[in-house]
Formats: C-alpha cells, sequence, structure tokens
C-alpha cells in the first residue's frame, strides 16, 4: 500500500471541497460579508492547503491497485467529513464538536439529518455549503477526483469498483470510463432542471438550487424550519416527488431511457417493480390515512402520503407532514420503504430494491427447488442470469444491513433512548434516510439525542454510504499488508 | 521541482496559515473589542445619565420643599436648574439611546410631575400639605422609579449583549485552534513525505555505497524521481564506473 499515492488522491478530493467552500464564501460575501464569510473563507484556504500539501510532493500519473482504491474512496469520504467540520465549528452557534462532526457526516453521506433547531438562523454562506456536502456526497467524492484527474487509466474502474454497489456495476454496460461520464451527465442535468423548474414554481434562486442539490443527491437538508411544508405548494411538492423518484433510479436506466435505448425505465425489471411498489404503497397509506379521517378527503390524504413515501425511499428526507402522528399502518409501511429504498446505481442508499426483488426470488426458488429436488434453477435479474456469488453477497449485504441496523438500535436505547426512536434513528442513518419516527420525526431534528448516540450515527450513516464491506476493510490490518 | 522548493512551498503554506488564522483571529477580536468598547460606552453612558436626572430631581425636590412648605421663593432659581439639568440629560439619552421605547416610562412620568408642580404653583399657599402627600410624592417617586428602571433597563440588555460576545470570543479563538489542527497534519505530512522522498533515498544510497566500499557488492540503488537525490544516485553511478574504467 502506497500511502503517498493515496495522500495524493485525497488531496484533490479536498481541493474540489475548498472550492465549494470558497463559492459559500462569495455568497456570503454577496450577502454583505454575513457572520459566514470569516468561516468559509478560513476553512477553504486550511482545506486547500491540506490538500494541495501532497500534490508537491507526489507526483501524478501512477496507476493504483484495487486495495488503494478502497482506501482512497474511504479515506476520502472520512477526512471530507473531518475537513467539512470546519464551517461550523468556526461560526459556532448550535455547532459544538459533535453537532459539527454529525451535520457535516449528514451531509456528505447524503443522509439529511440534521442537529439543527433553527435552520434558518445561518448565514447564506452556511446554508449553501451545507447544501454542497450533498452535491459532493450525493456523486461521490472520488467521482469528481476522477473528472478533474486527466489520464488516469485504470485507476477509473478501481475507484468505482468501491462507488457503486456490485449490482450497479452489473446494469452498466458500458466503459468504467463512460459509466464516469453518464453519471455527471445525469447528475447535472437532473440539478439543473429541477433548479430551472422549482424557480417557476415560486422559489427563489436560492432556495432552488439549495433544493435541487439535497433532492438529486437524495439527500434532504433545506434551508427552511419546515422543509417543503413551508412553501405549501402543489407544483412544488409535484416538481420534488418526480425528481426524488429519478435521483432513486439507477443512473444509467435514465440515462438509456433519455437516448432512445432498449434498457430504458419502464422495461427494466427492478425499475419496474420499484415504481410499481412505490405507487402501490402511496395508495395504501393514503387509504389508511383517509380511513382515519386524518385528512378531509383521499386526495389530500395521496398528496401527502406520496410525499412522505417518495421523500423516504429514495432516502431524501423532506418533509410536507409530520408523519410521526399517522396510523400504525401506515408508519409499518413507512418502515419497510426505508429499509428498502432506491435503486443500486442512484444517490440512494438502504437495501436497495434490486436485492429485495433478488432476495424474493432466491425464496421463490427455494420453495421450487423444494418441490423439484432435481431440477436446476436459474435467477434471473433483469433477463440477465445471476452468479451465485452475486447473489450470496447480496444475501449476505441483508443480513449484516439488518445487524447493523439492530446493534446501533440496541447501542442507542443503552443510552437512555426509547425503543422507536433508537430504531428509527439506527434504520434512518443506515439507509442514509434522515428522519424516522419518535423523537426524530420528519418534523423533529436530531438535538436532541445524546452525544454519544450521535456519534453512533455517523458511524453507522459511514457504514450505510460504502455499503458496509468498503468501510470495514479499511480497519482491518491485515488488509494493509 | 526541487528540493528546495518543495521544503520551502512546505514551509510557506505552514507559514501563511498561521499567519492567515493569526489574521482572522486578529479581525475577529478587534471586532470583540470594539463590541466590548461599545457595549462598556452605552452602560457607562447610561448610568452616568440616570445619575445627572436623579440628581436633577433631586434639586428640584428640595427646592420645590423650600417653596411649597417654607414659602421662601428665592428657591426658584435652584427649581429651574434642577429642571434644566433633567432636561439636557434627558435629551442626552433620547439622542444616545439605541430603542426610544425604553426612555417612553422616563418621558411620561416627567411630564406628570410637571403637571403636578405647574398646577401647585399657580395656587400656592392652599392644602400644600395635602398635595405634597397625596399628589407629590407620587409623581415624585414615579418619576425617580422611570429614572431607575431605565438605568436598570440599560442593564438588563447585557445578557443579550454577553451571549453575543461570548459568540465573538468563541470566533476568535477557534481559528488558532483548528488552524493548530491543521498545522500538525500537514506537519506529521510533510516529515512522512520528506522521510519517504529524501531521508530513505540518502540512507539508501549511503548503504549501497557503503556495501560496495566494504564488500565490493555493486551499486544498484532503485529509485524513482528526477530530483537532486535521483542525480546525485547518477553521479555516484557515473564515479563508480569511472573508477572501474582507470583501473581497467
Amino acid at each position: 500500500m502506497r500511502f503517498n499515492v493515496i495522500l495524493r488522491y485525497i488531496g484533490l478530493v479536498l481541493l474540489l471541497d475548498a472550492v465549494f467552500m470558497l463559492i459559500s464564501a462569495v455568497i456570503s460575501l454577496l450577502n454583505h460579508i454575513d457572520t459566514g464569510f470569516y468561516p468559509l473563507l478560513l476553512s477553504s484556504i486550511l482545506t486547500a492547503v491540506l490538500g494541495a500539501f501532497p500534490l508537491i510532493f507526489v507526483e501524478g500519473g501512477q496507476q493504483i491497485n484495487n486495495k488503494e482504491g478502497y482506501a482512497i474512496v474511504v479515506g476520502a469520504w472520512i477526512v471530507s467529513c473531518m475537513v467539512g467540520t470546519f464551517p461550523y465549528l468556526l461560526w459556532g452557534g448550535e455547532f459544538d464538536f459533535v453537532n459539527s462532526w454529525f451535520e457535516s457526516v449528514s451531509g456528505y453521506t447524503t443522509t439529511g439529518s440534521t442537529i439543527l433547531n433553527d435552520v434558518e438562523a445561518l448565514p447564506r454562506g452556511m446554508l449553501f455549503w451545507r447544501s454542497s456536502t450533498h452535491l459532493l456526497g450525493g456523486v461521490g467524492v472520488v467521482m469528481f477526483a476522477l473528472v478533474v484527474l486527466p489520464a488516469l487509466g485504470r485507476t477509473k474502474m478501481t475507484l468505482s469498483s468501491v462507488e457503486l454497489s456490485p449490482l450497479a456495476k452489473d446494469n452498466y454496460r458500458y466503459r468504467s470510463q463512460k459509466v464516469v461520464q453518464i453519471l455527471l451527465t445525469v447528475y447535472v442535468g437532473l440539478v439543473v432542471a429541477e433548479t430551472l423548474l422549482l424557480k417557476l414554481a415560486g422559489m427563489t434562486w436560492f432556495d432552488a438550487v439549495n433544493h435541487a442539490f439535497a433532492t438529486i443527491a437524495t439527500g434532504g437538508f433545506s434551508t427552511r424550519n419546515l422543509s417543503i411544508a413551508y412553501y405549501d405548494s402543489y407544483w412544488i411538492e409535484i416538481i420534488i416527488i418526480v425528481f426524488m423518484l429519478l435521483s432513486s433510479i439507477h443512473f444509467g436506466v435514465i440515462f438509456a431511457t433519455l437516448t432512445g435505448k432498449a434498457n430504458n425505465l419502464f422495461r427494466t425489471e427492478v425499475s419496474r417493480f420499484y415504481i410499481v411498489s412505490l405507487v402501490i404503497g402511496a395508495l395504501v397509506i393514503a387509504a389508511s390515512l383517509w380511513a382515519a379521517d386524518m385528512y378531509p378527503s383521499f386526495l389530500s390524504a395521496l398528496r401527502y402520503s406520496a410525499f412522505q413515501l417518495m421523500s423516504v425511499t429514495s432516502t431524501t428526507g423532506f418533509a410536507t407532514a409530520d408523519s410521526t402522528l399517522w396510523t400504525p399502518f401506515a408508519i409499518t409501511i413507512l418502515i419497510f420503504f426505508s429499509l428498502q429504498c432506491g435503486c443500486a446505481g442512484s444517490t440512494a442508499g438502504g437495501i436497495k430494491a434490486d436485492r429485495v426483488l433478488l432476495a424474493g426470488k432466491v425464496m421463490k426458488s427455494r420453495i421450487r427447488q423444494q418441490q423439484h429436488p432435481n431440477a436446476i434453477l436459474r435467477i434471473k435479474l433483469n433477463n440477465v442470469l445471476q452468479d451465485n456469488e452475486l447473489i450470496q453477497s447480496s444475501m449476505i449485504f441483508i443480513v449484516a444491513y439488518m445487524m447493523i441496523v439492530m446493534i446501533g438500535t440496541v447501542v442507542n436505547t443503552f443510552f437512555g433512548v426509547d425503543l422507536m426512536t433508537s430504531f428509527s434513528v439506527a434504520f434512518a442513518s443506515m439507509g442514509n434516510i434522515g428522519p424516522g419516527f419518535g423523537e426524530v420525526g420528519s418534523m423533529n431534528t436530531y438535538s436532541a439525542l445524546p452525544d454519544v448516540v450521535k456519534l453512533n450515527s455517523t458511524l453507522i450513516m459511514l457504514l450505510g454510504r460504502l455499503e458496509i464491506f468498503g468501510f470495514i476493510q479499511l480497519f482491518l490490518i491485515k488488509w494493509w499488508k | 521541482m526541487g528540493i528546495r522548493k518543495k521544503i520551502m512551498i512546505g514551509f510557506l503554506s505552514l507559514a501563511a496559515l498561521l499567519f492567515f488564522a493569526g489574521m482572522v483571529s486578529l479581525v475577529e477580536l478587534l471586532r470583540l473589542s470594539k463590541t466590548t468598547q461599545v457595549l462598556l460606552d452605552s452602560s457607562t453612558r447610561n448610568i452616568e445619565l440616570s445619575r445627572q436626572m436623579l440628581d436633577a430631581v433631586q434639586k428640584q425636590n428640595t427646592a420645590l420643599m423650600q417653596m411649597v412648605v417654607a414659602g421662601r421663593m428665592e428657591y426658584d432659581s435652584l427649581f429651574l436648574a434642577g429642571k434644566r439639568k433633567f432636561d439636557r440629560a434627558l435629551a442626552q439619552a433620547t439622542v444616545t439611546v439605541r430603542d426610544l421605547s425604553e426612555l417612553d416610562s422616563v418621558y411620561n412620568a416627567r411630564s406628570h410631575y410637571n403637571d403636578v408642580i405647574a398646577d401647585q404653583l399657580k395656587v400656592s399657599g392652599k392644602n400644600n400639605t395635602e398635595w405634597l402627600v397625596g399628589v407629590y410624592n407620587k409623581a415624585y417617586y414615579d418619576l425617580t422609579s422611570a429614572v431607575k428602571n431605565y438605568m436598570v433597563s440599560s442593564q438588563g440588555s447585557l445578557g443579550t449583549r454577553a451571549t453575543q460576545l461570548e459568540g465573538n470570543a468563541y470566533r476568535a479563538i477557534s481559528p488558532s485552534i483548528i488552524t493548530l489542527g491543521v498545522v500538525i497534519l500537514i506537519v506529521l505530512m510533510f516529515f512522512f513525505l520528506i522521510d519517504l522522498y529524501y531521508i530513505r533515498p540518502v540512507l539508501k544510497i549511503t548503504k549501497g555505497l557503503d556495501d560496495y566500499l566494504s564488500q565490493k557488492i555493486p551499486f544498484n540503488v532503485k529509485m524513482e524521481g528526477k530530483d537532486e537525490v535521483f542525480k546525485l544516485k547518477e553521479q555516484i553511478e557515473s564515479l563508480i564506473l569511472i573508477i572501474k574504467n582507470k583501473k581497467a
């Protein structure tokens, strides 16, 4: 393992962080040098020097191996989370050390849970920085580094193999360089389109840009205390629902749909399963809320159920209603979707619809095998035969995922947090969703939780974002040799 | 880039970081100092003006007692001096106060106090004791209370101001602490990179030379890069070749 090469690549990612800090500082400057200006400017300089330092000594153009690729991705994520705390720590207010770390990790992992009780008290520059962490985290800190790095050759695939789940890679039928281009084209295209539509729907430019960053990254940081409920606008809600849906679908599939390829949104088995399950989920929740007289009409119930369901499933975490007050049935459905989440190859976290569908097929195959012991049964997904290694790794992932959620819940309850809140914090952090139920509902924040629970949540967020094993590998001493 | 340049950039980066963090801390400290000064000035001014107002009312009160109870009208000048002094202090307070509503009760009480005295002076000599106990004392008490409340209200805002000052102090200190942390990280990185790129290669060359001179093991040191250490290795290789050729 060549630490100097790892340092160089992490340095490049830090330079990108520094650029966004500088843009945020410029926003503060334009906003009559608000209180965020000096913290953002100093953070930008500190991060830039920290990032540029290895570049002075370590020459570029070196090939990296698989292990180094892993170390770069995980290292870049953790170091970015660390430098991301600088503006918060320097600004002060509600940000002590733990809160700054929580907000930064929540931003970069696109979780979107916050410790801020009064978001609107933050100066504009700081709000923009907060949203920028979503943007950077959403596309993958490493993906950014890949684009700015010239002539990387094999490096690209090594890095993207950590960033994308194995299922997602299987679905991309392009060269690795093309994968990066597709990802960025779709990502930037969606951000621009949503910004324009939100502006047309009545948001200010500033709010539109920030909410677009948060939606496409499936983050959830809002510039308003009441999140999307503040706007109380059908159009804004519809636009955000559509973009949350798009952001939680395989970016390659969206690209294929837009370019008229056969492997499009309506033909892919996983996308069909995902969209149909969402429609059924929204209708069932709306019926439950309407039957319980929580909303005056079915349409009104559908408006809120569709938004909250899409928000949770896409792992965005925006809110138009306090879902903690909903019926137990509606909450149970939401919890199921909170575990499943979006599709592989998107910015969404969670188990992923692909794995849930695959698990269903494995179960079906197992039942058939018992009926016909001599039959040779094969499992297909998107008409592609799935090899045993992929099936096994997917099943292990689901088991590991649930185990971490359970362990997280136990740890949280140990520190005096009630069961529903503990479970919510664990699955909402693991799936990078943000809001859950109990004390961390869609209209609440994480501020009241003990510091140790906040730190535990950040660890779970990182595990979830880096698909568990990518993160664990880094801490195995044997692996470094 | 040569060794000297790299090391110089390294040290300059550290110096620039410390300098910039120091400047930010300095700006925040200046802000803190300015806010503290404004706070102290305003507090001192309010206390002084309140003291002047209370002193003026006291003067008026003494003069009025002499005029109304003892009938000694020569105290009229003292009464007027007290009145002028109060009006002057009140006018000054009006100009400097941040929130005019803080002075509303003083204005009202003062106006009532003046009316009460003016009415009595018109009919001087009639029921003075009853007026003093029943009407005047209340007006006097209300006015002095209003002035004291004004003095206390200016002190009351100290809580909010103190929180602001705490925030300013935090912003003045935190850049230095965070920069120090970053500098420590850079120093560690600096040490690691210097060790990797310069110290270890020099030690390798020394060992290679030592092996060659003592045991005649061929000088075969592998190195990357094109800096001065690499050139040194190449020069040594050339030197060994020349010596070998001369011997042959």
